[in-house]
Parts: structure tokens; sequence; C-alpha cells
């Protein structure tokens, strides 16, 4: 930016004076750069030269040391909220009124030129450790409904850092929560995994866990799976609870639990009667896709049975259903699946190719999807059962909506949940890329848990429950 | 480069349509532009809001114009109010509409589209421009949810249900009627932002209105 000549000197960039548009173009970049929105961070320069920001030659590297400075510990920085409102009510640097409210954003640690700072820093301690304790969530619905009424607070242009998204450069956006529901009944775990050996040549890993979105509500997750097998056949099965559903946790939970055991029931002893043990002829399809259909009815009406006895509305149950079984023929597999509501099923085979079955039925805007319960749904059960039979199947994956959005459109980019490397847009926690599921979590000693932590990748706008079950060729990875 | 979008991304746009012919001058006009400030403020401390609120500003006063295109919450710019004119909502709503087609980003097969969209309108008269066809091609293609909104005696309320599934009235265009409905608008984001996917109705979303301060729902 600043000239050769120039950069010797060690304060040129004070001494320099900037056009307006010179400043607005670094603010955008480190606004860019620290994710902080551009008013706020021009509030904070106004209030660091306590006049507006473009009217004098700041120095932005001295900015940019507070902003990194603001990557502090929570406490750090709720002190240095409450210093900076009460710095501006003191000492009434406000520029202008319509800035007023900007200028409360948290500067850190503020002008050092005022005595009083120090004092109202300790002052403040107290505050501090009921704030930090409410990360760990406890049912303390003083501090929950603290949380909810932040967001939309008059005065709260809060601006903390987002500690999962790790240090370096230190990103400084709104926190996400992770609360403990206030209503204790029916729980179920934030995040479970389960991983076991199906045969000598396949196995299942499974994993779930609570969207950041939840935590932040103070909600539990609404997401369930199970899976069996009986002979040839497994079965696996997602479903996903609505979100603006009361109970839909345990809606997903029957949904699994009577799909699962159906097809158990009905595929018991059930073998393909082709000749040809490769090529499964039509009324052997015909009775599968009965059996997948009999499967979503008894889904359907173990909800409504449920509702019934609870007295309560079959929507407050509201949850999707995916279901799809698998049984190895002679050199060929056969997956038949059937799709009620968004999430996807996707087969990954030795070519390196991805085939996705069915079609999620979202709405020209995608908060339009269907439920087992969704009135007349039942008639449009036969329709929605898909078939693939293909050679060399390497692992098979079922999903809810909140993995599988991920990954839109899925037709052209599921084929990275498997083997991306890295997988487009996703990061660890740690600021790592991700890679596909075959290259990290397959590999790994402990499958269960490598999915969990998996399953908590971080992608801007997703934030919902992730759920998804695999089931892999463990001999051929 | 700062257009491109993930094709994965899904955005809560949100369009904010302003009246300001010219009874909106004074101070109507700057507790709308004040309002505007805290708005932005607040919905990027929710990070939720941060994640996925696109906001875009269309003032109608003799004609209209789209102020702020959709933008993302953190890049945008609170827009400087000038009121004068008349009310020429027919032409604000043949914006929007147009708008509303060219950048918000429907589902198709190769994209995942945008939640559907919130469009607020703020007005204080009757439309004094052709507003029928407009409005009523503009309801037809389902584009948005719709908040209607009037404030003071001025408004026609036929016009408002015409125009919104839901109607708001608001007592008059006092600084803190209009101050306490910005912030309403702004709780109704955050709110409808979290709930985006949980595919409950808008209304069982909207938060409640601060009737105290002479704002209510005309059912």
């Amino acid at each position: 930016m600043g000239s050769d000549k120039k950069q010797t000197e060690n304060s040129d960039i004070r001494q320099k004076a900037r056009t307006k548009e010179e400043v607005a173009s670094i603010v955008r970049d480190l606004a860019k750069k620290y994710r902080i929105p551009k008013v706020v961070l021009e509030a904070r320069l106004t209030s660091y030269v306590a006049e507006p920001y473009y009217q004098r030659e700041i120095d932005v590297y001295e900015v940019e040391r507070r902003l990194r400075e603001l990557a502090e510990p929570e406490s750090q920085r709720t002190a240095a909220k409450q210093q900076q409102s009460e710095a501006a009510t003191q000492t009434g640097k406000v520029p202008a009124s319509a800035q007023q409210r900007l200028v409360n954003a948290p500067i850190a640690p503020s002008p050092p030129n005022e005595g009083q700072e120090s004092r109202s820093a300790e002052k403040s301690k107290a505050s501090v450790k009921t704030e930090s304790a409410t990360d760990m969530g406890g049912p303390e619905p003083q501090v929950a409904r603290h949380a909810e009424v932040r967001g939309t607070s008059d005065e709260a242009t809060e601006v903390a850092m987002d500690e999962s998204r790790g240090p370096a450069p230190a990103p400084i956006a709104p926190e996400w929560k992770v609360l403990e529901p206030k209503d204790r009944t029916e729980p179920v775990d934030h995040e479970v995994c389960k991983s076991v050996d199906r045969d000598e040549h396949w196995k299942i890993v499974a994993g779930s866990v609570r969207g950041k979105l939840h935590a932040h509500k103070a909600l539990w997750r609404d997401d369930a799976f199970a899976f069996d097998w009986t002979d040839d056949w497994t079965i696996l099965a997602v479903s996903d609870g609505a979100g603006s559903a009361r109970i839909s946790r345990v809606g997903a939970r029957i949904a699994c639990d009577e799909a699962v055991e159906t097809l158990k029931t009905l595929l018991t002893n059930f073998r393909p009667s082709s000749a040809d043990p490769d090529s499964p002829s039509e009324p052997d399809l015909m009775r599968i896709r009965t059996f997948l259909v009999e499967a979503a009815r008894k889904a359907q009406a173990g909800i409504l049975r449920e509702a019934k006895a609870r007295s309560c509305s079959h929507k407050d149950l509201y949850a999707t259903l995916l279901v799809m079984v698998h049984r190895p023929l002679d050199r060929q597999h056969l997956v038949a699946a059937i799709q009620v509501g968004d999430g996807a099923v996707g087969i990954f085979s030795g070519d390196g190719n991805c085939t996705l079955m069915g079609v999620a039925d979202h709405g020209e805007y995608s908060s339009e999807t269907r439920f087992l319960t969704t009135p007349y749904i039942e008639h449009e059960f036969e329709q929605r059962v898909t078939f693939s039979i293909k050679k060399d199947i390497r692992c098979l994956a079922a999903m809810c909506d909140g993995v599988s959005d991920d990954f839109f459109p899925e037709g052209e980019r599921l084929v990275e949940l498997f083997v991306g490397d890295p997988i487009k847009e996703l990061k660890q926690k740690s600021g790592e890329p991700v890679r596909g599921v075959m290259r990290s979590v397959l590999k790994e000693a402990d499958k269960a848990n490598a999915l969990v932590e998996w399953l908590k990748y971080e992608k801007k706008g997703s934030s919902d429950d992730r759920t998804l079950l695999l089931m892999y060729r463990n001999d051929l990875l | 480069m700062e257009n491109a979008i993930s094709t994965s991304l899904r955005r809560l746009p949100v369009y904010v349509l302003i009246d300001c012919s010219g009874s909106m001058s004074g101070e109507p006009i700057a507790a709308l532009e004040m309002g505007f400030r805290s708005l932005m403020a607040d919905l990027t401390s929710d990070p939720q809001s941060l994640d996925t609120v696109w906001l875009s500003v269309i003032t109608f006063a003799s004609t209209a114009e789209q102020l702020v295109p959709l933008t993302d919450i953190v890049d945008f710019d609170p827009p400087h109010l000038e009121a004068g004119g008349t009310t020429a909502l027919g032409e604000a709503i043949e914006l929007l509409t147009e708008r509303l087609l060219a950048e918000v980003r429907p589902t198709t097969p190769e994209q995942k589209g945008d939640w559907k969209p919130m469009v607020y309108v703020l007005t204080d008269g009757s439309p004094t421009d052709d507003w029928e066809g407009p409005v009523d091609d503009f309801r037809s293609r389902e584009l948005a949810s719709v908040i209607a909104c009037g404030a003071g005696p001025e408004v026609d309320e036929g016009v408002l249900k015409r125009l919104g599934q839901t109607v708001i009235r608001l007592h008059d265009t006092q600084p803190g009627t209009l101050g306490a409905f910005m912030k309403w608008v702004t709780m109704s984001v955050n709110t409808v932002s979290r709930s985006v996917g949980t595919r409950a109705t808008l209304n069982e979303m909207l938060p409640d209105l601060p009737e105290e301060r002479g704002i209510r729902l005309v059912p």
C-alpha cells in the first residue's frame, strides 16, 4: 500500500493522510479478514480516534493490533464491553446521536489515557463469572433468558469471538452459545454415535450431533437414526424432526424404530426369487417396494398413535423418514430406499462415483418440506421408493438434510462426502480443511467418535442438527 | 468476486420498502435512518442472522428506487434517506417484484435456493399511482412473505390487506413509534432467521408487537 521509501520510517502510517476512499477500502479489507460487520468496525475506529474515522489519519496497523487483542477470553471481552459503555457515557466522546449505539461496541482495551477504566474493569468481574458459566449450560433460567434477548437488545452491538473458529487470524463474530434445554422432558443426548461390525466385510458407523442453532436456542437435537440387519439384509434409517414441532425428537425416534423393526420382520426369510441371482425379478422388486411402503405406514401409524396417547397434535411430532435396505447379490448389490421429506442417500462405488437415490422434496423455497404425517402423504409412498442395482459398492450413506444440504447440489457434490479432499467450504473447528469420510473417519481406530468430530465441521449458514449413517466395506478401504 | 455466492449457502433475503413521501420528512425519516443503524448493529450481533441475512432497501416517493441492492448484512451500509414527493407504491411493488426475481435464488436442481424472502412495506398514506395491477401481480407470484405496515391515520387498510399476508398498524409516525417499529422488524428478522428450516409458518415466527407503543396487528 504505502510507497517503499516511506516504509523505512516508523511513523509513516500515522503521518500519511488518507483519502476517505483509501480508508474505506482498508476498513473493508479488515472487516472481511476478521469477519466483523463494517459498521461495527467503523464504530470501533470512531471510538478509537474519537471522531469519524475518515476525518483523521489513522494507523491501520494499530487498529488491526487492537482487533487482534479483541480475540481474548470472554471474561476480558465482557469487561471491555462494560468498560466501554461506561467510558462512552462518562467521557461523552460520542460524536453524533445517530452513532451512539454503535459506539457502544466493545473496543478493547479502550484508549489508554483514561484513569477510570481499570476501576470499571474490576467492578465488572463479578458479572463476568456468571456470564462464562452460561457456556457450560446448566439449567439456569435467568441466564438463558439473557441469551434470548441479547441478539435484539437495543444497545447490544456485541461482537464476541466465536471460539469454535480457531485462533489465527482471530475471528471476531457474535458468539454461538451452547445451552441446555430448559424443557427437561424427553431428553436425548446432544451427541450419539455407534460403530458395529455387521459381518466380515461390512461395518456400520453412525453419528448424530445437535446443531449449533439448537444449542444456541437451548433446544434438543431433533434427529434420530436406527439400523439393524436380518439374513443378508441391512436396514438403515434416519429421521429429522421438524424444528418447529414441540416434541419432534420423539416423532423422529418412533419413525426410525418402527420402520427398522417393520422391515426386519418383513425381510427375514425373504430371498429374491429370480433365476439370475444378480438380477432381481420384477415381482421381487415389487415386494421390496411393498415392504418399504409398509415400513413408512407403520412409522406414520406409530406417530399418530403417540400423538393420540399424548393428546397432542400429530404436528407436534412432525418428522421426515429416510430408510434404505441393502443386500449383496452375486456380483452386484441391491439397494432400495424410501424417502419422505428431505435428506439424502448416496452410494459410493469402487469406480469413484456416487449415485444419489431418491429426490428430496423441497418446494420452491426450501422451507417447505413434507413429513410422515402430512395429510395424504401415504398416497405418495409408493412413488417415493427408488432402487439401485450396482457393482462394487464401497460405502452407503444415509443422512438428514443437516448434512446433505451442505453438499448441495447433491447430484454433483455428494461424492465429496465420501472422498472429497478437501471438501469445498467445510472447515474443521481448528480451521483445517475437512476430508471425505473415507479419507478421514473410516481410517481412524475409533470411528464412532471420529464421525461425531467430523460432523462438527463449520460451514457458513449451516447450523442444523447433523446425522449420518455409513455402511462400508471394511476389507476394501 | 464479492458477488460469488456459494451454491449451497441459503440466505434469508430481507427487503424493506420505505415510504419517503413528503409527509415523512423531518423526524420520521430521521427515526427510520437511525432505525436502520440499530437494525444493522443488532442483526450482526446475532450469529445466525450474521450468517444468513441479506438486506435490501427500496424507497418510494414520486418514484421508486432500490437504495441498497440485496447485500450481505456484514457489508450493509445504513442508507441516507430523503423525503419529498408523492406515494408511488405501485412503482415500488413493480420494482420489488423485479428485484426479487433478479436477486433471490429459487431452488432448482442445480442450486439450493434462498429461504423465502421477507418483505416489510412501511407507508403513511394512500398510493398516488396505479397500484392495483402491480400489487395483484406481485401477490399472485408468491415470491415472499409480506408484512404490510401502515403508519398514521391517512393509511388505507384495504391497500395493505391486498398487499401483505400480515398487516400491521402504527398509531402515528412519531419517532418513538417508528423506532419501536424498526426494533420489532429487527426482532422479527432475528427470530425468522433462527426459524428457517424449522418449517414454521410466518405468523408462528413473528414476535409479539409492542402494542403499548401503538403498534398492533390488524386481524
